[in-house]
């Protein structure tokens, strides 16, 4: 059980549903919008009246006596929580006075009502026990149909590489539009989404050649080529052993799999009591799953691996999918659960209790970061040259300065004897320049979390800059 | 070890996969270059290995899964082959103090901010608080600079922000703005560069105005920030004499803005042929030979008793001819006795707002000395940003003549929590902003508290009593509200017992708003009678005033409606002792008020 005074800002933004509310809520605690404002004795309980549209003024509550916060309302909004209450608690974070009163008797009638549900669901729990029973038989045979969607997708890229990537013609692109309508029926999406993406790009290529795009394009192919070649050979495997359960593979997200927690807890991809901090957060936009992506860095403060969370929002169900936003705070999380992957595996977890960042956490940060520019291009060149990985890849590296070159202003990051130029990629475009206009004092022995690319045209390894880390906090540069 | 064999053999596999590789075994140039891989590939295993795979392309029946192979296995390599270091020479970080900079804003708010910046919002006059505290934000710099490639005057006063912050780090940023590949591009960044460091990039507005290929807006920004350097006058008349359309007549414009021999040539010849078309370009001139022509072209226009004859121009068009010129003293003093003070100002003032400078504010002065009834306006602005404290003392009488006028000047005073200033805003020219910046004084001076509170009032006119109250009531409300939160508590207890005064005396709304809202200290008894009072008062005047103040007062609802119920027998006792369209609309307000209650 927690008090009110868990309350901070991180919380009241990560509870509210979009922004506006939040901002709505502020509003209303500035303008004074709750004629009264109490507290139960056990400090569990904060409510209060608040003027609003309707005759009588609305009862608003934030109740901290269970694992989560819970928030009631009797006005008509159907945000939750409303902004009314997310008002009461920025009236609390703003040091208003509260006056002491017993708890209402219809929140301890609901509260009853409450304990009574989460009894019978923990009984209900401890009855099934037994670990969900996993239908083997069902999974080869989805096996085996993806094994027949990936001979398609096969002979769609030989036939790309045959013909020639920059001379598609209508009649052929309209062919391989068909072929990619059919590669949904064998539970095939994401080479289904890079197929669609080729034919457009094809498409565009011969109405209007360019050199860089048709790199781009050949390299998507050979994505595709490969990324087909490995699944067919891992559901060979899989068939031929008979385990045709999802493993420590990335290939399992590669033909579309959705990953459930407990599966990546049954596979041990999950790490107890983590504790994590937020290094950058960006909304991307991804045109080939035509959605937004609320993406952020994360640092491990134990061993300082830089993990990812991705929040993908598809464009037709925006408005239904709460969007993510930055925080600030340690976030201490009893299970955290890490997809397969390289470098910056993807990681989720369902509570995280959040405490304010203080210094002494940036300088936890700092420490680990790369012991040396050519150790962490190393790494990330081990992650660059597997096809099937992001063309970039994120790592902390630390600086005794960056500087800015003479002949054209690109920064340049030093550490010890040796150094790297810095360049912004197509997710990050303006990070350099905003690097440009940072106060020198942030600009010395600090750590900067940066994606590493390799340019083909320059032949030569690039560090995007994302987020600034210093003693004193971290300066997202994005 | 020499490896652009195989870069060269990577991009041949590149050329092959565009092609297709159907003729792969007649593709010459991939066979040449994987020959010349072969030492190489002797040298290393994994090279050995693309070896291998490029020469089965040339057997292979199906060479597609062998290209994409050869593709992935080059690329995997070229990457290892990536070098890092960057031996470049550098400049060292320099340490300032740009504040903010660390500032923990949430993504949703910063990406609203820069939202509202790179749609040049009309809001960006008046931020918020917390947008204040987010402007050192790097990010919100980004948003500005992309801003910058619009076209808007909102963006004005924001620009003054970043410059104060920023300073001189913003030039290479607001230089790479300038989107030279877009014809349509703005001018905005250009004029920003001028703004900021002033002649110091002269080398650079050169290049973009001798560049013909650069967008026309451009182009026309940096012709117009030449003027600032006498040296470009030979550079601005050859434009003049060889270009055509707006890039000609802003090189004019910026040449005559300068006072120099050539812009003198220039004007005379222009004189000499004179079109009314040429008035624009007059107007922009600065030297004698065009403020000795816009003179003479008022005289012409006068009668011999000094009015403007049937046939001549309206007094604002020859007003207009006198612009930018800094000794026109003869033109303003010709056209004093034609035009409304308001015109004649507000032309005085937009020009000192496009080129402060001590040779115009020198112009207003002589311009006061001589007719003062006509130039105090412009006078007392000046004042204000010469010497604040003593600009009231230093009007004298007229001050007190035209006290009304001067308070709407000074309702023009806001605290700018950015700056950390009270500022001048341009309301006395043609357009109202706040750009550029007038910066006053880090307190509000007592001496214009004194001024807004003065009870004294020596005009005998009712109306205009009333009015110049009324004025001093708003512009004590709005100080109050708008003040340095140091200023309130010594602008407050003046402002309040100047309301009350006022509900006794000369009954405005804004007294009572004073009351209502910044009367903290009273006790409830102290409230009791002041509407009566006012609204008694009001009468007297002749208007009728809506008795909704009482709403914020510290009274109980019963307390309130005595109050106004004594009110209403004290007003039906006036029945019939005045005018009958005031004594109905008042109890209207009256039973209004009751009904609710």
């Amino acid at each position: 059980m927690s008090t009110v005074n868990s309350i901070t800002a991180e919380l009241i933004s990560s509870a509210a549903p979009n922004a506006a509310a939040a901002q709505n809520g502020q509003k209303i605690s500035r303008s004074g919008g709750f004629q009264s404002l109490f507290i139960s004795e056990d400090k569990t309980l904060i409510f209060g009246d608040c003027k609003g549209s309707g005759s009588k003024p609305y009862r608003s509550s934030a109740d901290f006596s269970g694992d989560a916060p819970v928030f009631r309302c009797s006005c008509p909004s159907r945000q939750f929580p409303c902004k009314h209450c997310l008002g009461i608690m920025y009236d609390w974070l703003a040091g208003k006075n509260f006056g002491i009163a017993p708890i209402p008797a219809d929140i301890l009638e609901k509260r009853e009502k409450l304990a009574r549900r989460a009894e019978k669901s923990e009984n209900a729990e401890m009855a099934e026990k037994k670990p969900p029973k996993q239908n083997k038989a069902a999974a080869a045979k989805k096996l085996k149909k993806q094994a027949e969607g990936l001979e398609l997708a096969e002979r769609f890229v030989n036939d790309l590489f045959s013909r020639g990537i920059s001379s598609v013609s209508s009649a052929a692109a309209e062919q391989y539009k068909n072929l990619a309508k059919q590669l949904g029926d064998y539970y095939l999406p994401e080479p289904q989404a890079i197929m669609n993406e080729i034919i457009t790009a094809a498409e565009r290529l011969t109405a209007s050649p360019d050199d860089k795009e048709l790199a781009r394009l050949t390299g998507l192919c050979v994505k595709l080529s490969s990324a087909v070649r490995k699944s067919r050979a891992y559901i060979a495997e899989k068939l031929e052993s008979g385990e045709v359960l999802p493993e420590d593979n990335i290939l399992y997200e590669e033909m579309g799999g959705v990953w459930k927690l407990t599966q990546l807890k049954e596979i041990g991809l999950f790490k107890e009591n983590a504790r994590i901090i937020q290094l950058s957060f960006t909304v991307l936009h991804d045109a080939m799953h035509k959605a937004d992506i609320d993406f952020a860095y994360w640092a491990d403060l134990d061993t300082g691996e830089i993990s990812k969370t991705e929040n993908i929002r598809p464009l037709k169900a925006a408005k239904y999918i709460k969007a993510e936003n930055s925080v600030f705070g340690v976030h201490r999380i009893k299970e955290l659960y890490r997809y397969p992957g390289g470098l910056n595996r993807r990681i989720r977890w369902e509570a995280a209790e959040i405490s304010e960042a203080e210094s002494g956490v940036y300088a936890e940060l700092l420490s680990k970061a790369e012991k040396s520019l050519s150790d962490a291009v190393k790494k990330a060149k081990n992650e660059l040259k597997n096809t099937l990985s992001d063309d970039s890849t994120a790592l902390l590296v630390p600086y005794d300065s960056i500087e800015f070159a003479v002949s054209d202003g690109h920064p340049v990051l030093k550490f010890g004897e040796e150094t790297i130029a810095l360049k912004p990629n197509g997710n990050y475009p303006d990070s350099c320049k905003v690097l440009s206009v940072l106060d020198g004092q942030y600009l010395q022995n600090g750590a900067l979390l940066g994606e590493f690319f390799y340019s083909s045209e320059e032949r030569r390894i690039f560090v995007c800059p994302v987020s600034v880390v210093t003693n004193d906090g971290i300066i997202r540069l994005c | 070890m020499n490896i652009s064999p195989f870069y060269e053999l990577r991009s041949r596999l590149y050329a092959c996969a565009a092609a297709g590789c159907q003729t792969v075994s007649e593709d010459f140039r991939l066979k040449k270059a994987v020959d010349e891989f072969q030492p190489l590939a002797e040298l290393n295993k994994a090279f050995g290995k693309l070896f291998a795979l490029c020469q089965s392309l040339f057997t292979a029946e199906n060479a597609s899964c062998q290209l994409a192979d050869a593709i992935a296995l080059a690329d995997a390599l070229a990457v290892t082959q990536g070098t890092f270091a960057d031996n470049s020479e550098v400049i060292p970080t320099e340490v300032s103090s740009i504040g903010g900079q660390l500032s923990n804003a949430p993504y949703s708010v910063i990406s609203e901010f820069c939202e509202k910046i790179t749609k040049c919002s009309p809001n960006l006059y008046e931020l918020s608080e917390d947008e204040t505290a987010l402007l050192g934000d790097p990010r919100v710099l980004m948003a500005f600079i992309k801003a910058c490639g619009k076209n808007s005057t909102y963006l004005d006063y924001f620009s003054e922000m970043m410059f104060e912050i920023y300073g001189k780090k913003l030039v290479p940023l607001l230089k790479n703005a300038v989107d030279m590949s877009d014809p349509k591009a703005s001018g905005t960044a250009v004029q920003y560069v001028s703004a900021v460091s002033g002649k110091a990039e002269n080398t650079w507005f050169l290049s973009l105005a001798k560049d013909e290929n650069a967008p026309q807006n451009v182009r026309i920004a940096a012709i117009s920030a030449l003027s600032k350097d006498s040296g470009n006058a030979p550079f601005l008349l050859e434009l003049y004499n060889t270009e055509k359309g707006k890039i000609k007549n802003e090189a004019l414009d910026a040449l005559v803005s300068m006072d120099c021999p050539e812009a003198e040539e220039v004007i005379t010849k222009l004189i000499a042929k004179y079109k009314p078309s040429c008035d624009v370009h007059i107007a922009a001139a600065c030297g004698k030979a065009a403020t000795d022509f816009a003179v003479g072209l008022i005289k012409s226009g006068l009668t011999p008793s000094g009015y403007l004859t049937n046939e001549s121009r309206r007094a604002d068009e020859y007003a207009s001819l006198l612009a930018n010129k800094p000794y026109a003293d003869e033109g303003f003093l010709l056209l004093a006795k034609q035009q409304s003070p308001e015109i004649l100002n507000q032309f005085l003032l937009t020009s000192l707002r496009k080129k402060n400078t001590e040779e115009y504010r020198g112009l207003i002065h002589r311009l006061y000395e001589k007719e003062p009834q006509v130039f105090y306006l412009s006078e007392f602005f000046v004042l204000l940003t010469e010497d604040t404290e003593n600009a009231v003392a230093r009007m004298g009488k007229y001050a007190e003549e035209h006290r009304s006028e001067l308070l709407n000047v000074i309702n023009g005073i806001y605290y700018d929590k950015f700056f950390g200033k009270y500022c001048l805003d341009w309301r006395g020219t043609r357009a109202y902003g706040r750009y550029p910046v007038v910066r006053l004084t880090d307190s509000y001076p007592q001496q214009l508290i004194d001024f807004i509170c003065d009870r004294r009032c020596t005009l005998s006119d009712n109306r205009l009593r009333n009015r110049t109250f009324s004025s001093a009531a708003q512009a004590a409300l709005m100080l109050l509200n708008s003040c340095k939160p140091e200023d309130y508590e010594r602008i407050r207890v003046p402002a309040v017992n100047f309301a009350f005064f006022l509900c006794s005396e000369c009954p405005v709304s804004s007294a009572i708003e004073i009351i209502s809202q910044h009367f903290k200290d009273g006790k409830a008894s102290d409230y009791r009678g002041i509407i009566t009072k006012f609204v008694l008062n009001s009468l007297k005047n002749g208007s009728s005033m809506p008795v909704r103040g009482i709403d914020n007062f510290p009274l109980s609802d019963a307390e309130k409606v005595e109050e106004i119920t004594a009110l209403m027998n004290k007003v039906a006792a006036l029945n019939g002792k005045i005018d009958d369209f005031t004594y109905n609309y008042q109890m209207r307000y009256i039973k209004d008020y009751l009904s609710r209650k």
